[in-house]
């Protein structure tokens, strides 16, 4: 049974996924209960070790879990504490397009997502558009940390000390590499998608079956529920 | 350069650097997010974007300076806000397809159209969040409960003359915002070649 769940949600349609990024992502503007908000994140960690991602389920997950822990400590605190509660009130609610969106990134091949979501007849341009977004989210976080980790060999690099007494060179420093590196990034992919033939307007054929199974509908709804339930609960 | 008509149109590649600008316009913006904890840095946040934001327009503007480029980046963002809340999404939307009209009536070559479409633009995210909190009250409440507190001090705020002086605040930075990513253009991004 368990083996078969796996399987189902391994191969999972793109636009169930699509369909759960929109559910799990809206429900967290709608509560101010920190259960919730963890109930979401466990659902999240659910489907990360179901589609064979424990480490990064864990990594995910437990700093959304810090962020909760965080926020209840500094909740109904004043000054400084009680900023740093609010700050962590609203990071752990955006967090969560970040988790589902780094689980759907790291779950999905792109040839499957621009197959699924040219059968709805969607313009290429938005395909293509959605596909790089979901696709670069993670690599940009990535890129970010490799580019402060060479700003702090020259000792430029993001801390409070710079951020205080040199705001914009501290920014400048990290902010132009960023774009350098993106837009390097943007024409590789863009030599990738002409090799692919992404230009083309033909219809594609495809390797893998991209029809949205009972199984595929089943487990959007039953974590759809489980979602918007646990919401409407509390 | 001339622009063959054959190139006129949006290209997958076109595509894909906006969507990574869109990708850096979100990171940018999470960057900011400790100010709008804050009601009064809630009204502020998109003065403050719109000058980190502009150095990634004038590098999308000079990079894809094809029809439809502003609509498509603009449409990217109202469509991720529509996750938020539809009509601030339809908003954004609306707005980046002035800000595309704009663009290619007064010349996409041109320093001044661009600044002009991106502060339609930004302003458009001010007005995003502002006019369904003053003229649909109970849905934006209920769409972002969540934040019940901080938009009921944020609606207190924009019902007095602040949102005017936060829509100047927003075009002032938008203007301000162009001409730092017009010096970052010269300064870095031609030298390292990415143009």
């Amino acid at each position: 049974m368990l083996r078969e769940v796996k399987r189902s949600v391994i191969n999972l349609d793109s636009r169930m996924k699509l369909i759960l990024i929109i559910v799990f992502t809206s429900t967290q503007m709608l509560t101010t209960s920190n259960l919730i908000i963890l109930w979401n994140y466990f659902l999240l960690f659910l489907l990360f070790t179901l589609s064979n991602k424990f480490k990064v389920a864990c990594k995910t997950c437990s700093v959304a879990v810090f962020m909760v822990l965080l926020q209840w400590i500094c909740n109904n605190q004043s000054g400084a504490i009680g900023t740093v509660g609010l700050i962590c009130f609203f990071l752990v609610r955006l967090y969560i397009f970040y988790g589902i969106g780094l689980w759907f990134s790291k779950t999905t091949k792109v040839g499957d997502i621009i197959s699924s979501l040219q059968s709805m007849k969607l313009p290429q341009g938005f395909i293509i558009s959605v596909v790089v977004f979901f696709r670069y989210m993670p690599t940009v976080t990535r890129e970010f940390w490799y580019i402060n980790a060479s700003m702090r060999l020259r000792d430029v690099g993001i801390n409070i000390k710079n951020m205080l007494f040199h705001p914009i060179r501290t920014v400048e420093y990290a902010f132009v590499p960023l774009i350098i590196r993106s837009m390097t990034i943007a024409d590789r992919l863009s030599e990738s998608a002409l090799t692919r033939g992404l230009d083309l307007n033909n219809k594609r054929s495809n390797y893998r079956n991209v029809k949205i199974s009972v199984a595929d509908i089943s487990i959007c709804t039953v974590l759809s529920t489980l979602v918007l339930g646990a919401n409407s609960l509390v | 350069m001339e622009i063959k008509n054959g190139q006129e149109k949006l290209v997958a590649k076109d595509f894909i650097t906006i969507a990574i600008v869109v990708v850096l316009h979100f990171v940018l913006f999470t960057l900011l997010t400790p100010l709008g904890m804050i009601p009064v840095g809630s009204i502020f946040i998109y003065a403050a974007g719109a000058l980190m934001w502009g150095s990634l327009f004038v590098l999308l503007c000079s990079k894809v300076n094809k029809k439809g480029a502003v609509f498509a980046y603009g449409a990217l963002i109202g469509l991720i806000q529509i996750m938020n809340f539809w009509i601030t999404g339809a908003i954004i939307i609306a707005g980046a397809l002035i800000a595309e009209i704009l663009w290619n009536v007064m010349g996409r070559k041109k320093f001044t159209s661009m600044t002009v479409a991106f502060t339609v633009l930004v302003t458009s995210l001010l007005l995003g969040m502002a006019i369904p909190l003053i003229f649909l009250y109970e849905q934006s409440m209920s769409a972002l409960s969540a934040y019940a507190e901080l938009y009921q001090a944020v609606y207190e705020l924009i019902k007095g003359p602040l949102l005017f002086v936060a829509f100047a605040a927003t075009v002032v930075c938008s203007i301000a915002g162009m001409f730092i990513g017009k010096k970052l253009m010269k300064k870095h991004f031609e030298k390292a070649g990415i143009l």
